[in-house]
């Protein structure tokens, strides 16, 4: 997969946890990009290699940078703090291209935005694009607390309709009435924590919304029980790779020189499906129908793992 | 003829008594008929909306079951063109949960659906139910002449004068199927005309 | 670039005068990998071909370009609805400008450039003798919309396709050039919708296939796939709509002049990503070659004998080629040598 060169030119401190990086290519423009998509930075930690994907929150109409805003997450596995504690403005960095599995709904009569916290991200983007689609925005912006409100000026320059709700003030967000008082033809797009995106996609099912009307990105995989070690044996390659708890099946194999397709790498998209010869699959994505993950012969390497302690894959 | 993807089908009306904010719209009888057998009468916290066009004929106990909704509940347009705009009107109010509900010709069924789609409606959310006229509306490629009311299997375009098969491809936009010139490759070789679509 | 040398007197439109030159016929995209032939998501990565190879670049580039342009213009004026637009493809059609203006420039120096300051754009296009200052953006700094604009500067018929709902609908294009389909007609509808009249497809799950690969084409990763027909008359505009003046065509054909009026007619399908709509661009790029420019290369002449021998009826029947296609392999016999 093609990768593109680039250059930390300068971090920001956007609140106490957010750090906005600013990316310049090293050789020639940018590729455009349409709002809501991420790119996958190469992070070179003490650790290993670590890949994580981050929303462009900039203009898609810029082509000279890239901005990404990353939250200093005290449970990363490393990605976010190397950014936070070991980046510097000058480093060079590999990146994926973007690509967009939260694309805006074109003919929508109504886009209703709801970010959580950094969910916030992918939105920035949706404010900086075309006119008449903000025309058709709102956005509902949950924060903790209002006195830190990450992208305020950003969000006051696109002029959008902005709700903000403090959670510490007023609760957690009665996310019913908001869905309940939207007119026919509005999507409902929400990115934030977990818990924020499964009562957005509970109460617009409970309320009888259309299918397709409900888009969310994740930003982290939904809570599973925790991973155990298996063994993943190639078939074609005659190759044993073996993938601890800390590493999804995708990073083990890359760790070992298998690569994969990939593009959002937390079981949303289903670019890395890879084909299952033996064994049972623990299937953690949330992309597939029940359906699909039924037949038991494929599975998603980015996030599923093994029931037991082995897979057969065909690789 | 091949069964041909974007032909439409159509199923019984099965209105879902969960949803809250119903429309229906009806060519014939068969809507209120539906919506009684699904709903009863005695929702207070639902919004439904029964179009009809008048007068309608007198049968099978039409004024009985009219007469068995709440009064709010029915609107009689005096024609086709005054039902879609009623229903463009409450279409522009409607939560975006609501169904439609549509009974009737197969033209009268997208016509409605269009303008639906065209406030905003998901097509998940529109039911159809075929119980009138299955005449089509032709569209003529070669001379984009639209005939409505076709019910051969070949017609002579009133547009151009070719004589064209009534082809199974379907555009919902237009609620239109294509027609073809039958007899390009084969001049003057005209199929027997048959009623076909009714 | 040594495919894009034009001749140095126009060649006329249509019509036996107009010729391929064998660069031309070396180049051509021979659609058939075996002696068979069935519907399948035949995909690969677009744009990676050998030099001077159809596939070089993305958007091809060649010998025809002027007139296949010319051609566009006259069908244009008499059909303006060959290139139309849902309202809500704006984004998609200034995606398109930028892909063209962009991968012309960079391909074809030597034809086109496209100089940018800001959002102040200046287009030149030395094949038609066409300079174009704009704002990328602005509808009113162009003659008309963009996709309009562009296309008719860009050989090939162009798809845009709005991504949404896990399906892809075919929102706005333009389209002079297609194998028997109306895109008036077809304008609005979804991917199964619009290849509804495609036999067997379906069934083998061939488009069930097709739009799960396309769900996930990357930006950065564009990808192709041939098609096939065969054309009577090197004509170009076959089109449902113009199908009164060009079916009847079929019917004059004879053992004696099949090997010039048979054309097998190839599409080479083009599938990027549009970048800020993330909508799909389809591109048709047509070839067409006569029985007896093909015939210049013996293994290609064997193989279409035999991909239309094993034919199914189907397919054969959905093509069109009923009335000429055992008159197709006879005049093929000789090619056939057993192996």
């Amino acid at each position: 997969m093609s990768t593109l060169s680039v250059r930390i030119a300068r971090i920001q401190r956007e609140s106490d946890s957010i750090s906005r990086f600013t990316l310049e290519s090293t050789d020639g423009a940018l590729p455009s990009f349409s709002a809501g998509s991420h790119v996958i930075l190469h992070l070179p930690t003490s650790g290993g290699e670590i890949r994580n994907a981050y929303s462009l929150i900039g203009s898609p109409f810029e082509r000279g940078h890239y901005e990404i805003a990353v939250l200093r997450n005290p449970a990363s596995r490393g990605g976010s703090s190397y950014l936070h504690l070991h980046a510097c403005e000058g480093d060079l960095l590999k990146i994926s291209p973007p690509c967009n599995w939260f694309s805006i709904h074109v003919p929508a009569r109504r886009h209703l935005l709801i970010a959580g916290g950094i969910g916030i991200t992918p939105f920035l983007a949706y404010l900086q694009s075309r006119e008449d689609w903000v025309r058709r925005m709102e956005l509902v912006y949950c924060v903790r607390d209002a006195r830190e409100l990450p992208f305020a000026e950003a969000i006051q320059a696109s002029r959008v309709r902005v709700t903000v709700h403090e959670s510490q003030v007023s609760g957690y967000l009665d996310i019913e009435r908001l869905l309940a008082r939207q007119l026919l033809g509005t999507h409902v797009y929400c990115c934030g924590p977990g818990g924020l995106i499964d009562a957005v996609t509970a109460s617009a099912e409970h309320l009888g919304w259309p299918k397709g009307t409900v888009h969310f990105e994740r930003f982290s995989p939904a809570i599973f029980p925790s991973a155990q070690p298996f063994e993943a044996r190639l078939a074609r390659s005659n190759r044993k790779v073996t993938v601890p708890p800390e590493l999804s099946l995708l990073e083990a194999l890359e760790r070992d020189g298998v690569d994969v397709p990939y593009s959002c790498r937390i079981g949303g998209c289903g670019t890395c499906e890879i084909a299952v010869r033996e064994g049972s699959i623990d299937h953690r994505d949330h992309c597939w129908t029940d359906d699909e993950r039924a037949c038991g012969k494929r599975m998603l390497a980015c996030i599923s793992r093994a029931k037991n302690d082995h897979l057969i894959l065909d690789l | 003829m091949n069964s041909v993807r974007s032909k439409p089908e159509y199923h019984p009306l099965v209105i879902d008594p969960k949803r809250r904010h119903l429309v229906i719209a009806s060519e014939g009888m068969a809507g209120a008929k539906s919506v009684k057998l699904a709903l009863g009468t005695d929702q207070p916290q639902r919004f439904v909306r029964i179009l009809q066009i008048s007068p309608l004929r007198e049968d099978e106990g039409v004024t009985e079951t009219l007469a068995s909704f709440p009064p709010e509940w029915i609107c009689m347009l005096p024609s086709e063109e005054f039902l879609r705009v009623r229903l463009r009107n409450l279409m522009r109010l409607a939560p975006a949960d609501a169904a439609l509900y549509l009974t009737g010709s197969e033209r009268f069924l997208w016509d409605c659906a269009a303008v639906a789609e065209g406030s905003g409606m998901s097509r998940n959310r529109i039911q159809m139910e075929l119980s009138g006229s299955a005449a089509r509306r032709l569209y003529c490629p070669h001379c984009k002449t639209v005939t409505e009311g076709v019910t051969t299997n070949v017609i002579c375009c009133p547009g151009c004068g070719h004589w064209l098969e009534v082809r199974d491809h379907f555009s919902r936009r237009t609620g239109a199927y294509a027609g073809v010139r039958v007899d390009a490759e084969a001049p003057g070789q005209i199929p027997k005309v048959m009623e076909v679509f009714l | 670039m040594t495919n894009t040398k034009l001749p140095a007197v126009e060649p006329p439109l249509m019509g036996d005068a107009f010729e391929n030159s064998p660069a031309a016929i070396a180049r051509f995209p021979f659609p058939f990998l075996g002696d068979s032939y069935m519907y399948s998501v035949n995909l690969t990565p677009a744009g990676k071909g050998a030099p001077a190879a159809y596939d070089e670049h993305l958007f091809d580039v060649d010998e025809h370009y002027v007139a296949e342009m010319k051609l566009r213009a006259l069908i244009l004026e008499k059909d303006p609805d060959r290139c139309i637009a849902l309202p809500h493809m704006m984004e998609h059609q200034w995606d398109l400008l930028e892909l063209i203006m962009e991968k012309y420039s960079q391909d074809y120096p030597e034809h086109f450039s496209l100089e940018r300051d800001g959002d102040d754009w200046h287009w030149s296009n030395r094949l038609l003798d066409i300079e174009e200052r704009f704002v990328f953006g602005d509808v009113s700094s162009l003659p008309c919309e963009p996709m309009e604009y562009i296309t008719r500067q860009a050989q090939g018929d162009w798809i845009l396709m709005d991504h949404r709902e896990g399906d892809f609908w075919l929102d706005a294009g333009t389209l002079t050039l297609p194998a028997d389909w109306s895109l008036r007609f077809d304008l609005g509808m979804s991917f199964d919708e619009w290849h509804g009249p495609v036999p067997l497809a379906h069934e083998a799950g061939v488009f069930k296939r097709a739009k799960q690969f396309l769900n996930r084409i990357r930006p950065d990763e564009p990808w192709q796939r041939l098609n096939w027909t065969i054309t009577i008359g090197r004509r170009w505009d076959t089109s449902s709509d113009t199908y009164h003046e060009w079916g009847p065509d079929r019917l004059t054909v004879t053992p004696e002049n099949v090997g010039k009026k048979a054309h097998l007619r190839v599409e080479l399908q083009v599938l990027p990503r549009l970048a800020r709509s993330n909508g799909l661009l389809f591109q048709i790029r047509t070839y067409m070659l006569s029985l007896e420019e093909l015939s210049t290369n013996p293994a290609w002449a064997k193989r279409l004998r035999r991909v239309l021998q094993t034919l199914p009826p189907e397919i054969s029947a959905y093509k069109g080629m009923t009335l000429y296609r055992e008159m197709m392999i006879d005049w093929l016999e000789p090619f056939e040598d057993g192996i």
